[in-house]
């Protein structure tokens, strides 16, 4: 079974928001939510970066940890998902997340946030697969329609790559192995200090 | 221990007389016995810092029992109907005020063997995510949700709402002379409250995240706030003007507090990282060891100087609640502890900073012994909780247990949760449960509880069928799991037994539930 995967290259992305459009389009998603949003760093700068940052449907994800009422799972690809039926809004899971993947729509009676919600991989949710219930909770099944994740299929330079992790770290390898020593994954020099850039 | 050390290095003794050699050796004996005598009046409550650091590493730890051999005193804070996140103890340590998701400020006579309630003030609309005594602890601040409540301790009754906020409070702080106070929101703003006018002060605009810190400076006049946009910002506290952008650390910040004595700040991150910087310069002054999870609570005890800061991490696949004992000035790691229950979201120094009392997922307030620690190991395994069920229950069970049962109990003795107990749930009035605070919504429903109208509930909405319930959106779209619900409830909410065999098959500890099966 293969373990799905996001990977967004900085040195191809340019900033054109485009995952974020495809995303919002895609699964319908309400005015003031965004499950995937492209962070720039050092803008107008030397050395600026974009990277497109979802949930990273992380294998240690530290929001299944925290949730009081369990209703996160992950599915055998990897896919962190959650129940919008058990979620009580509590605002939990934002304070573990690194990503800031977690988002609540400001129409909840419960507290004052809504149920939370997030990227799926394009991978629905606990209802039926492709049902209209799971459409209007999570968004389109993709994954279950046999495509990947819609923000991927549009990226313009293929910045953003989705899908099984070993193909995903292939294709990337080949890059920076063509790009040459220091090109390689934003951020590693400052994670791993004197390995490189 | 301290008096010890000082009186094994006493003076030398010249070797010129005896005479001298006795008063020395007599000064030194009295000297000792001052000193113990001064340390036995002090008695259990006089637990030093360095006494503290004399226990690290549970050197001195003693068993989970008592000397005589009988069960340990039960400390833990039993009373709420959901997870508890937030806990403040007064300064004499003789109270506790604490917060849960079940809607609750309790309040708790700790000053004797065992807790005592004094307590439930359950009027608020949501949730109780910070809680504050005022000077004298008479009164206290509770923030339920988007308001911050004015409580008398004495009578239970509410004296003022302040309102304002649009989304929820997660951190409440007091001016030191208790006039003003700050509400932080997750609508990115902070707002100050006159506490004697009981008008609303300035608002804090500017962050661009939501706010889950504040504090006031030594003197008052400036305001702290840390945020999830990662940063620490001071404003003028009179006219809420912004000053500057003090620290910028990047990942969002989930607690800080201000060291008192002084304006150094201390906070935890989301990243794992906690470091005290200066408050009037923004400049570091420590940073403490990285855990591999977030941050997520700060604790102060101001005598003698400690610090404690709770959160979470991984180890060997678990989830492992953690809390670091510092001390303040030298920032030497005292103790740490750990709980696999999970994460620490609130916590307090008890009695001179010698116990911690902290929340996590679970109802009740836990006691840790920080000296002489105990328990001296972590406590065994997780425990699974009641919405932790097995693929063995009933298919209506494991509707109720996943989905009513952390705001809903069955029992007539099993209290109130976030929502009302279901005893005898069929052929209730809405909104007549006695003892229950219902919303408007409810208290003026015509609704009788059946198959049909919990049928419609669950079909529509509550947010549909009863418009302005306190209830979370909660629809069950599959009708055959309404149907086996509504099964079960039929049976459970009859008598004790139902519910007893409700309980006692949810806490198993086979598989949780996962994938599509919720």
């Amino acid at each position: 079974m293969a373990r799905m995967k996001f990977l967004c290259d900085a040195e191809r992305c340019i900033e054109c928001n485009a995952c974020v459009t495809a995303c919002k389009n895609e699964h319908e998603i309400p005015w003031g939510i965004n499950r995937r949003r492209v962070v720039t760093i050092n803008d107008g700068k030397p050395g600026e970066r974009s990277i497109s940052v979802a949930c990273m449907h992380c294998s240690d994800a530290p929001c299944m940890a925290v949730c009081p009422v369990d209703c996160f799972y992950q599915t055998e690809e990897g896919v962190v998902l959650h129940s919008k039926d058990l979620c009580i809004g509590c605002g939990y899971c934002f304070y573990a997340c690194p990503f800031g993947a977690p988002q609540y729509p400001q129409v909840g009676n419960f507290g004052s946030r809504g149920k939370m919600d997030k990227c799926t991989f394009c991978a629905g949710g606990p209802e039926a697969d492709k049902s209209d219930n799971e459409f209007k909770k999570y968004g389109r099944n993709r994954l279950a329609e046999g495509k990947l994740p819609l923000c991927a299929e549009m990226c313009s330079t293929k910045a953003l790559l989705a899908g099984d992790g070993d193909v995903v770290s292939d294709i990337y390898r080949e890059r920076v192995v063509s790009r040459g020593f220091g090109s390689g994954a934003w951020g590693w020099g400052r994670a791993y200090p004197g390995q490189g850039a | 221990m301290t008096f010890i050390h000082l009186a094994s290095q006493g003076q030398p003794v010249s070797g010129r007389g005896v005479a001298r050699v006795s008063t020395l050796v007599f000064a030194a004996v009295f000297l000792l016995v001052q000193m113990v005598g001064a340390a036995l009046e002090a008695g259990a409550r006089a637990v030093e810092a360095d006494k503290i650091a004399a226990t690290q590493s549970g050197q001195t730890g003693s068993p989970d029992v008592t000397p005589n051999g009988q069960e340990p005193v039960d400390h833990s804070l039993r009373g709420h109907g959901g997870p508890v996140h937030a806990i403040q103890l007064n300064k004499t340590k003789t109270r506790a005020l604490t917060g849960s998701f079940d809607y609750s400020m309790m309040y708790w006579d700790i000053s004797g063997d065992q807790p005592k309630e004094l307590g439930r003030l359950d009027e608020h609309e949501h949730w109780v995510k910070a809680v504050e005594f005022l000077p004298g602890d008479k009164r206290a601040l509770a923030a339920g949700g988007a308001e911050v409540w004015l409580w008398d301790l004495e009578t239970g009754k509410s004296l003022h709402v302040f309102k304002g906020h649009t989304a929820e409070i997660s951190a409440l702080a007091l001016s030191s002379d208790g006039k003003l106070v700050a509400s932080a929101s997750s609508d990115r703003t902070v707002r100050l409250w006159n506490l004697t006018t009981l008008k609303p002060g300035p608002v804090l605009k500017g962050h661009r995240g939501p706010i889950n810190g504040v504090t006031f400076s030594k003197d008052n006049s400036l305001i702290y706030t840390a945020s999830y946009d990662g940063t620490v910002r001071t404003w003028a506290s009179d006219t809420g003007e912004f000053k500057r952008i003090l620290y910028r650390h990047g990942f969002g910040i989930n607690t800080m507090r201000r060291i008192p004595g002084g304006d150094q700040l201390v906070f935890g991150t989301l990243n794992g990282k906690a470091l005290v910087i200066d408050g009037k310069t923004g400049e570091r002054v420590h940073q403490f060891k990285d855990i591999e999870g977030p941050f997520l609570a700060t604790a102060i005890q101001e005598k003698p100087g400690l610090l404690a800061l709770s959160g979470f991490q991984k180890k060997g696949g678990d989830v492992v609640g953690i809390i670091r004992v510092i001390r303040i000035g030298d920032w030497a790691p005292i103790e740490e502890y750990e709980d696999p229950r999970g994460p620490i979201w609130a916590m307090d120094f008890g009695s001179i900073g010698s116990t911690i009392y902290y929340g996590g997922k679970d109802d009740y307030v836990t006691v840790w012994q920080v000296t002489p620690r105990k328990p001296f190991e972590a406590i065994s395994g997780p425990i699974p909780r009641r919405y932790e069920v097995s693929k063995t229950a009933g298919p209506g069970e494991l509707q109720f247990a996943r989905k009513c049962s952390l705001c809903h109990t069955l029992t007539s003795g099993g209290g109130n949760r976030a929502g009302p107990t279901l005893y005898k749930v069929f052929g209730r009035k809405v909104g007549t449960l006695p003892g229950y605070p219902y919303s408007d919504a409810l208290k003026n429903a015509d609704i009788v509880w059946s198959e049909k109208t919990i049928e419609l509930l669950f079909g529509l909405g509550p947010d549909h069928y009863l418009p302005g319930t306190k209830m979370p959106l909660q629809k069950i779209a599959d009708p055959k799991k309404r149907e086996a619900l509504i099964a079960f409830l039929k049976i459970a909410t009859e008598g004790e037994s139902g519910s007893g065999a409700s309980r006692g098959k949810s806490v198993n500890e086979t598989e949780k539930q996962g994938s599509k099966e919720q």
